[in-house]
């Protein structure tokens, strides 16, 4: 009986295969039931994983090493090791597992799943049997990147996720469907060649300098060894600027985001909440995965300058960019590069409240961005028109629909008590401490973010939903319903992220407890980094002084887990 | 050796290392069953016994009948402490290597002859004389595969030409196939003339034609020369130059690659499938066989000798691929397409012989793997995976090209517009095996060039210039993206025009069945991975 784990990641897939090998002309009708019920099923079984992983007892500080998975499952792959007495035991394996981070970006993915079935449900009538399949497809690859703790396993199914969304975006996509899908998987094809290459290096300079490790390819060993001997300046320099470049894409950063507003406009309402849900998390995720525990160094040194840099630009550029959009698709996608920008100067902040606060904007991200992705999708199968001047007064025609997109963008916009606030707060405080002064800056710069977030974003609110009514002439051919407030099924739709939202802003502590052992472990590497500057060391501990005073509640919380 | 002493031979003993007459004929089993079931297809007709028992059945008994008795020797040579020998007075030697590829081109020809028999070419009238021709170029691979000396490795050649040659032309009726032979014809007997030139000059100033006598002699005549003011060094270079065309020719490298998208334009798909596969993998063997003997254990002056084939090698790598990739991006038909795709995956698979050959020309301890004995073996291990992974993809991708063909009689891109919503089996398999060929995981091909890219990556230790190798090698994975992703693009996102000629195929019917087994096997080789690698590791433990 394979364990709950896998269940998890391979039922999604199982299911797409049903589909299409058993019905591949199923009706629409069909076809998303058979997705609900998956993505449901699944969704179901994420939270009995979830309960196991709660259930296990907690790890005490010293027995763990910066990378902890637990329900481990680990199975060799490939044994590279076979060919003589001399090579070390190298191998691949199938290395399973969950920590706090993953276990919530995993249950992030699940909830979104669903929501993106249901919002596809009378938008998709094509072909709608691969349409769900390819969902599906994608589904497992998404969880699996996240449960994977072998780097080549991580890598593979980072990229298998390229080919299910290739078709989603091209085959059911916009008009320029086609382009999009292509520029979209070139660029981060591209850059994830690189970022495999140096994952191997990464992989065989550790190798070299200790020959004992007889599984480089282990996340959590790798880490470990790397924590006790770390490798010099410039080797980790080279290999932070090689496995970055891949991330740098999907996150996006700045100079590498170009790819994201088309992919994101041409999308189908379903894809553009996956792809920016969770597909961009993959990013941060390796980031925070690959780069802050195996490279200290260099994160410290080239990294937060630089992605501190990248970021805080990205914060302004894409809200400028936000800002002088039409089309209401593209606005939000562009605010997703700003968003970004704030997971990523939490994450580089290199402390617990901004690797927490990074961690936790990735969650808040998907679920406000992916709730006003669905907004979007709903008006637009509405009135065929997404474009601000087009749209006005929506509130008075939808209000239901119009209440969940002041809510959504509340929370986006990061208003105290929803869940964007503490997100952006913790990045921007952590950072704000970080980096000897230029930390400073770097969350000076972000803070306007959040001004200019609140600009478009109301802007949008004000214009399409509360100015004088003036919508798009109804001309829809006979049999069409005349234009309706959400149903039932939309509401279904919307109100988990929505709730979530509000659940998150209230009371983030459940949250950050889960994923706290894992954050501090991380951070505590830097703790030693630093500590090899006495002047930093002075500096860090200082703030840190100041900060618990200041933060005692939402950061560091109560010392121990649930 | 007088005739007593060579009937001596021939009924009783081994010589060291060498296997009586006998025993050859014993280990050359497979090539003679298959050589009988030539026989016995050309007798049927005569008595046309063809009539009654269609000639592919005699095809593919033989071929299965063969593969079979590979795969016996494959478990002789795991079970017992059988060790390699020469065979046939040292004509062809017989280790894991031979095997594996022996066992390889059988295998591979079972599954071309199952797919003529389902796409219906050639016809009732004319199956004796291409079966003969196919299992005679199968043949002809093996012995290159098991070549052990210079003529051999001519007559191998040759026998797997000749063939090809007739194959090509097969569609007697069409100008564009009889020109696309005749081309192939002329290339060829031109890159077969340098080579046995450059042959002649090798055996000439070495002495000895023995594969396995290579390297000593070349270190006890070069041991005191010094440089390419000699003129035996010059001569040595030539002639290695001039053996070089014969395999680029074979291998469809730059520049002799001009035949190659000719040739699979005007040639049946499924003759297409077959050459891009069986003769690449049998000229590779062939290649590595070469090299690695002349590379020798690297000491002296053969590390100079080893290196300097290894970046010449490297360097045709990168022009190729390089090459390859841009000009199948603009075709328009997809088996010239394909032809250049064959061309630019020749051009990887050469990066790992290129890295082979760096890792040989030292003999001190590099990385990863612990000790420089283990570095020649993995990056023959990679290759071997990549020819495995090759065979199903290519395959998969020409057989599906000939099963739309059968249906629509065209082979452009562009008529294959929407055809996921006619025949969505074709068109899945046709996306696994063209994802498959770019090398995106979790596809067989991923791991096929990534065990390359991972030995040229080791072999950048040695020399800078692999770095140059390794960079050719990513961005080319990324410019071959674009015009196998248009392919992929075509079948499954656009519609399918009105007056388009209607496909159907029932995803339950034998064609559909026999493409679901290839490109299913294309997934599974990137899902489980490890005991191929293994076979392939220990067939590449033979060579060292």
């Amino acid at each position: 009986m394979p364990s709950l784990l896998v269940i998890m990641i391979f039922l999604p897939a199982i299911a797409a295969v049903a589909l299409l090998l058993l019905d591949p002309q199923a009706t629409a009708v069909r076809a998303r039931w058979v997705a609900l019920l998956a993505t449901v099923a699944t969704f179901l079984v994420s939270w009995g994983v979830a309960a196991q992983f709660l259930a296990l007892p907690q790890v005490s500080e010293t027995a763990r090493g910066p990378v902890h998975p637990q329900l481990v499952q680990r199975h060799t792959w490939l044994d590279l090791s076979q060919a003589g007495p001399h090579s070390p035991g190298v191998k691949l394996e199938f290395f399973l597992g969950l920590d706090g981070i993953s276990l919530s970006l995993v249950l992030l993915t699940t909830i979104l799943t669903i929501s993106s079935v249901l919002v596809s449900w009378t938008a998709i009538k094509d072909r709608a049997a691969q349409f769900y399949a390819c969902l599906l497809i994608l589904e497992t690859g998404l969880i699996g990147v996240f449960c994977s703790f072998d780097i080549l396993l991580f890598y593979v199914f980072f990229e298998f996720t390229l080919i299910p969304l290739f078709f989603l975006v091209g085959i059911w996509g916009g008009p320029l469907r086609r382009y999009a899908a292509g520029k979209f998987f070139v660029y981060t094809l591209a850059g994830s060649l690189i970022t495999l290459l140096g994952l191997v290096s990464l992989v065989v300079t550790t190798v070299q300098a200790n020959p004992g490790l007889t599984t480089p390819f282990s996340i959590p060993d790798l880490a470990n060894t790397l924590a006790e001997h770390p490798l010099t300046p410039t080797v980790q320099f080279t290999l932070f600027l090689m496995i970055a470049a891949g991330f740098m894409v999907k996150v996006p950063l700045f100079p590498f985001h170009t790819w994201l507003p088309l992919a994101h406009v041409e999308a189908p309402t379903a894809g553009s909440v996956l792809l920016a849900g969770v597909l961009l998390k993959l990013g941060t995720y390796g980031f925070l995965r690959m780069l802050l525990p195996m490279l200290p160094d260099a994160c410290l040194h080239t990294g937060l300058p630089l992605i501190g840099a990248m970021a805080s630009i990205g914060i302004i550029y894409g809200s400028f960019c936000a800002l002088s959009q039409n089309d209401i698709k593209k606005l939000v996608a562009y605010s997703s590069v700003a968003h970004l920008g704030f997971c990523m100067l939490g994450l580089f902040a290199l402390n617990i409240e901004g690797i927490s606060g990074g961690v936790l904007q990735m969650i808040n991200h998907g679920l406000s961005t992916g709730a006003l992705f669905c907004i979007v999708g709903m008006f637009y199968e509405r009135y065929h028109t997404r474009q601000l001047n087009e749209l006005g007064g929506l509130a008075t025609k939808l209000p239901l629909m119009g209440v969940a997109m002041v809510f959504t963008s509340f929370a986006s916009i990061g208003l105290p008590g929803l869940n964007g606030f503490v997100g952006e707060f913790l990045c921007l405080a952590g950072m704000f401490r970080a980096g000897d002064g230029q930390g400073v800056i770097f969350s000076a710069l972000g803070a306007m973010g959040v001004v200019l977030g609140a600009w478009y974003l109301l802007g949008v609110v004000q214009h399409a939903f509360f100015g004088p009514v003036h919508l798009p002439a109804e001309h829809h051919g006979p049999g069409h319903e005349p234009i309706a407030d959400l149903n039932a099924r939309e509401v279904a739709a919307l109100a988990p992220l929505l709730g979530l939202c509000l659940i998150l802003g209230l009371f983030p502590q459940p949250l950050l407890d889960l994923i706290r052992p894992d954050v501090e472990a991380v951070a505590k590497l830097y703790g030693n980094v630093r500590a090899t500057n006495p002047n930093a060391f002075m500096h860090a501990s200082l703030n840190n002084h100041a900060s618990q005073k200041n933060l005692p509640s939402v950061a560091l919380g109560s010392e121990v887990r649930p | 050796m007088d005739f007593e002493a060579l009937f001596k031979q021939f009924l009783s003993g081994d010589v060291a290392q060498q296997a009586s007459i006998l025993r050859s004929l014993t280990i050359f089993l497979p090539e003679l069953v298959l050589s009988c079931s030539i026989v016995l297809m050309l007798v049927a007709r005569l008595v046309s016994l063809d009539r009654i028992i269609p000639t592919h059945w005699f095809a593919l008994l033989g071929g299965m009948a063969s593969f079979v008795i590979v795969l016996f020797q494959f478990w002789e040579f795991g079970n017992s402490q059988t060790v390699p020998v020469e065979v046939f007075t040292g004509l062809a030697i017989h280790d894991e290597f031979s095997i594996f590829f022996r066992g390889f081109l059988t295998f591979f020809l079972v599954f071309v002859i199952a797919l003529t028999v389902l796409t219906g070419i050639p016809d009732d009238e004319d199956a004796p004389d291409f079966y003969s021709l196919l299992c005679g170029a199968v043949i002809g691979m093996m012995l290159m595969s098991s070549a052990n000396h210079l003529l051999m490795l001519f007559i191998g050649i040759e026998m797997a030409s000749v063939p090809s040659y007739a194959m090509t032309g097969f569609l007697k009726g069409k100008r564009r196939s009889s020109e696309a032979a005749l081309k192939f014809v002329v290339y060829g007997a031109g890159a077969a003339g340098v080579m046995l030139f450059g042959i002649s000059l090798l055996t000439g100033i070495l002495g000895t034609a023995q594969f396995s006598e290579l390297a000593p002699r070349f270190q006890a005549v070069f041991a005191s020369h010094a440089g390419m003011q000699d003129p035996a060094t010059r001569c040595v270079a030539l002639a290695l130059l001039m053996i070089a065309v014969g395999f680029a020719f074979k291998l469809s490298l730059v520049p002799f690659h001009f035949w190659c998208p000719d040739a699979f334009h005007g040639a049946p798909a499924e003759v297409g499938g077959f050459l891009s596969v069986g003769s690449k993998a049998a000229a590779f063997a062939l290649l590595v066989r070469l090299t690695t003997s002349l590379a020798g254990d690297g000491s002296g002056a053969l590390s100079q000798l080893s290196l300097s084939c290894g970046l010449g090698l490297g360097l045709i790598a990168i022009v190729t691929t390089t090459f390859g990739n841009l000009a199948a991006y603009s075709q328009q038909n997809i088996k010239r397409m394909l032809a250049y795709s064959t061309i630019a995956h020749a051009g990887y698979m050469l990066m790992a012989v290129s890295a082979l050959l760096v890792l040989q020309s030292v003999q001190t301890d590099l990385v990863f793997q612990g000790n420089h004995q283990e570095n020649g073996p993995r990056a023959m291990e990679g290759l071997l995976y990549y020819l495995c992974v090759y065979l199903f993809m290519n395959l998969g991708a020409f057989a599906i090209v000939a099963l739309i063909r059968n249906q629509t009689y065209s082979e452009e891109i562009d008529d294959y517009k929407g055809l996921a919503q006619q025949v969505p089996v074709l068109a899945i398999c046709m996306a696994i095996c063209m994802f498959s060929l770019v090398g995106i995981p979790p596809l067989g091909g991923f791991y096929g060039k990534a065990f390359i890219f991972a030995s040229v990556y080791e072999a950048t230790n040695v020399h800078w210039f692999m770095w140059v190798v390794l960079a050719a090698g990513g961005l080319n994975t990324v410019i071959s993206l674009f015009y196998y992703l248009r392919v992929a693009k075509t079948m499954c996102m656009d519609t399918r025009p009105a007056d388009a000629v209607p496909v159907s195929m029932a995803a339950s019917s034998s064609p559909a069945l026999y493409v679901m087994l290839v490109s299913g096997m294309v997934v599974f080789l990137g899902i489980i991975i490890d005991p191929l690698s293994k076979v392939a590791l220990h067939a590449a433990h033979a060579l060292f």
